[in-house]
């Protein structure tokens, strides 16, 4: 790699990374906006035209409060823990292919780099859970833990199917791949599995049984103020945006639509277009659904996620030998 | 279980075309109900303008949280130099304004009752008849 490729690419990272926390900024405002439309209210509205400067007061308040570190919890992983959660999700962003040819790099194992990195949020989870000393932490944490066991394996099999039809494990690749039919079309049912175990991974309503405010405070981060609980939410939205551009990437064909191919600009559009897309589900789902019993959150993922997705398997393979055979 | 996610789905959705039911507080407000009781008020007669509360002290004795104060002098006709009441204690039972005979004291649509400092909370005699007028 000679210097101005790398240059290039510190460059491009220091656009994503600038861009992250104003994009997660403007999705937690939009969330709040579109759940108070939903649940038939305003949202904010007093900062800024439409409440849009609102995610801005709220980071300059995060960001003055003062940290407070509980007395019997264990200070440095304490501290930590937040950036668990949120510098593997900011990880995964270097994978991502946003549009034609802009992609920070393309590994040519991605999906299994973007898997391995994605598991190891849990940690901040974790971490921040047992070392806050606190039993509603440390349940909240447990419980991330279990639920993640359970639907990464729904996740990663449904991947399989992606893999299987790409024929890569490029993420370029496998976008090349739907330039004629997106994969949602080919394997429905892998795309619902998959959907189903992004929003378990990303501990949200209807499965946020890790924070679940209700019965455990706020479950893993009960006892995190000001910055530390800034990062952890940062780490959340980002993982939501992850999910939402692993979907729109690897079964709505990523940056592909009319035109995308010619012009670069408008391959980004596309990818922002179809993640949004998914982020507005995220939105929906959190303004209609209960929270799940735990042990249903767990029946569930064994005892149907798991056959389904590799009912799934068993489909894909059939697809990909006919086609082959034709 | 489908069809009832899909109801579910369906009924938030459309909420979104409906308008907002919140009402924009500090340039919208409601109109309290007609037995509302909100924040304690000193009537006067309209005519004459006098204080309609003749120190009787029913209103302190009978108040369940004791948040009611009286300073009276004179011998004739009583006058009140200090009425406090706590809003840091009270109930807004209205048991104050029940037991008045004179309709002195009663509790008025007045519904802000939000302060900076402790000591605020407490609504001196001036206030009160302020929050009487018109009433
Ligand atoms: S409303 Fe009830 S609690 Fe309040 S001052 Fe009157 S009697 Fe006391
Ligand atoms: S009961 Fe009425 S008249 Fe008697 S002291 Fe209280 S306010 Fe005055």
């Amino acid at each position: 790699m000679d210097a101005l490729t790398l240059l290039w690419t510190l460059l491009k990272i220091m656009i994503v990374l600038l861009a992250l926390p104003v994009v997660v900024g403007i999705s937690t405002w939009a969330e709040r906006k579109v759940l108070g439309r939903l649940q038939i209210r305003f949202g904010p509205n007093r900062a800024g035209p439409f409440g849009v400067l609102q995610w801005v007061a709220d980071a300059v308040k995060l960001i003055t409060k003062e940290y407070v570190v509980p007395a019997a919890a264990n200070r440095w992983l304490f501290m930590a823990a937040p950036l668990f959660t949120f510098v593997p999700a900011a990880t995964v962003y270097t994978l991502i292919p946003f549009g034609r040819g802009l992609v920070i790099t393309d590994v040519n194992a991605g999906l299994l780099m973007l898997m391995a990195i994605g598991s190891l949020s849990i940690y901040g989870v974790i971490f921040g859970g047992w070392a806050s000393n606190s039993k509603y932490s440390l349940l909240g944490a447990l419980r991330s833990a279990s639920q993640m066991i359970a639907y990464e394996l729904a996740l990663g099999l449904s991947l399989v199917g992606v893999v299987l039809m790409a024929g890569s494990l490029s993420l370029v690749e496998i976008v090349e791949a739907q330039r004629r039919v997106p994969f949602v079309l080919l394997q429905p049912l892998g795309f619902l599995i998959f959907l189903i175990a992004g929003i378990a991974e990303t501990n949200r309503i209807p499965f946020d049984l890790p924070e679940a405010e209700g019965e455990l405070g706020a479950g893993y981060h009960t006892e995190y103020s000001a910055m530390g609980f800034g990062i952890f939410q940062l780490g959340e939205y980002a993982s939501v945006w992850t999910i939402s551009a692993l979907a729109a990437t690897l079964f709505l064909g990523g940056w592909q639509g009319p035109w995308a191919q010619s012009v670069a600009g408008l391959s980004l559009l596309w990818f922002f277009a179809k993640s949004i897309l998914f982020i507005l589900l995220f939105y929906w789902l959190r303004a209609t659904l209960p929270r799940l019993r735990y042990d249903q959150l767990m029946a569930f993922g064994w005892k149907v996620l798991l056959p389904a997705s590799l009912l799934n398997l068993l489909w894909v393979a059939a697809v990909v030998a006919l086609r082959a055979r034709t | 279980m489908i069809g009832a996610l899909v109801t579910g789905f369906l009924t938030t959705l459309k909420h979104v075309f409906r308008k907002p039911v919140t009402i924009q507080y500090p340039e919208e407000r409601r109109e309290p109900a007609p037995r509302f009781r909100g924040l304690h008020a000193l009537r006067r007669y309209p005519e004459t303008g006098e204080e309609r509360c003749i120190s009787c002290c029913l209103c302190a004795r009978i108040c369940p949280t004791q948040c009611i104060r009286l300073v009276t002098s004179g011998e004739e006709r009583k006058v009140i130099d200090e009425y406090d009441v706590d809003l840091g204690h009270c109930l807004f039972c209205g048991l104050c304004a029940e037991v008045c005979p004179e309709e002195a004291i009663v509790l008025s649509p007045r519904y802000e009752a939000s302060y900076y400092q402790r000591g605020e909370t407490i609504l001196r005699k001036s206030d009160l008849l302020r929050h009487g007028e018109g009433l």
